[in-house]
């Protein structure tokens, strides 16, 4: 009995001391019904849980604690090999919390000078269209929540932005614990990769540097209001694999193209998340890269791009 | 193919007949064994996600005297990026075995 309880005092110290990792960058998709669509000229936005710009540093997922044994007691009984058990998987998982927390908490050191760089700016002030955007107490059941985490990679020279939309469930009939959304989903959008070692986003002035958190959010919009307005039409295509141009090594996005323009490939990937891909032409200046807009995305047509 | 009888730097098979049947001076064999996903335990406890995998070799035969030029094991692992406990379609992890496949193909490029 006195190893059952010294194992629970461990197991509930050991759940309760951990780091929690961030997990917000991260949603599962909800599709909007096709009676639901919204038009065009109804959408407003509201910020949730944000006001200003949130920046964080590319972290490496890989929590896998190392494969080390671990003897049993055999004296405890059934009950108490299952206690041991439960104890061993409370101290993994809590090892793999507190390894994510550090890697996130080391990403976001690396980017320091661009956190410092970037300070307090408003989200407010980067929408083109920011009579779109609507209070919290204002927002009706049209109005999109969105909740925008841009990340930059260690070198700071590129950012990329994660954008999470979702509208809250308004059926008075449906079990909002179990469906509290009527839509959900994600836009990762990459700005593009300057070649060469230089800290890109430490030399531009500042004004460069909202113009580049100001296209990717604008962008970013631009694909949720085609979503949520059912603009995006896929085909029955097979899904493949689109290659992210990446500092070390290219990432793999696995699914089907949604639309593309001169600048960008929208890729709606197995999560039905969509992945805004620059192409090589975009990758040298987001200057140079146009915003998408509202009437802009080709439903996954080649589009004819000017030299 | 016949076994090679030879010592420890030499290919287990005998690649030389191919030298004039093909008429090539080295042979680059890719030989992928494992794939699929992968995850590692400590006793019951699985102390890792699921991920990506691709295990193999890759290997060049001088094809004059069946002698390794170049040894190359791969054992290539993805860690899938967010949730992966998505069932019946587990994106994560399908993404992170695409994203192994890159890599080794990435890897055997550079390698030759």
């Amino acid at each position: 009995m006195y190893k059952i309880i010294l194992a629970l005092f461990v197991m509930s110290a050991l759940s309760a001391c951990s780091s929690t990792p961030y997990r917000d960058d991260f949603a599962q998709h909800v599709q909007l019904k096709p009676t639901h669509q919204l038009q065009l000229s109804d959408i407003t936005i509201q910020f949730e849980d944000a006001e200003f710009v949130e920046l964080r540093g590319i972290y490496n997922h890989d929590d896998a604690m190392s494969g080390s044994t671990i003897m049993y007691d055999g004296s405890a009984g059934l009950a108490g090999m299952l206690v041991q058990i439960g104890a061993h998987a409370a101290m993994v998982n809590s090892g793999r919390d507190n390894k994510l927390s550090a890697q996130q908490e080391q990403a976001n050191r690396n980017i320091q000078l661009l956190l410092d760089r970037t300070g307090q700016l408003p989200l407010s002030t980067l929408v083109n269209d920011d009579s779109i955007v609507v209070a919290a107490e204002k927002s009706g059941d049209n109005t999109l929540r969105i909740k925008p985490i841009f990340f930059s990679n260690p070198k700071m020279s590129r950012l990329s932005l994660k954008l999470v939309a979702w509208l809250p469930n308004n059926n008075k009939k449906a079990n909002l614990k179990k469906s509290p959304f009527r839509y959900q989903n994600m836009v990762h959008i990459y700005g593009p990769l300057p070649e060469g070692d230089d800290s890109v986003l430490l030399d531009i002035t500042a004004d460069e540097l909202t113009e580049s958190y100001r296209h990717l959010f604008n962008t970013a919009i631009a694909i949720v209001k085609q979503d949520v307005t059912g603009k995006f039409k896929l085909t029955d295509t097979k899904a493949q694999s689109f290659i992210l141009k990446q500092d070390f090594r290219n990432t793999v996005i696995r699914g089907k193209l949604a639309a593309e323009d001169c600048n960008y490939q929208i890729v709606k990937n197995l999560r039905n998340w969509f992945i805004a891909i620059p192409k090589a032409a975009a990758n040298a200046s987001i200057a140079e890269t146009n915003d998408i807009d509202d009437k802009d995305i080709a439903l996954a047509n080649p589009t004819v791009c000017q030299s | 193919m016949q076994k090679f009888k030879g010592e420890n730097g030499f290919a287990e098979k005998d690649f030389r007949v191919l030298k004039d049947k093909l008429g090539l001076d080295m042979l680059v064999v890719l030989s992928l064994d494992q794939h699929g996903a992968y995850r590692s335990f400590s006793s019951y406890i699985p102390n890792g996600d699921p991920q990506g995998y691709i295990a193999g070799t890759l290997y060049t035969v001088d094809l004059t005297t069946n002698g390794y030029v170049q040894y190359l094991s791969i054992a290539e692992r993805v860690q899938p990026q967010g949730e992966w406990d998505e069932p019946t379609a587990f994106p994560s992890v399908t993404t992170a075995y695409f994203q192994s496949i890159e890599n080794v193909k990435s890897l055997v490029t550079k390698s030759l």
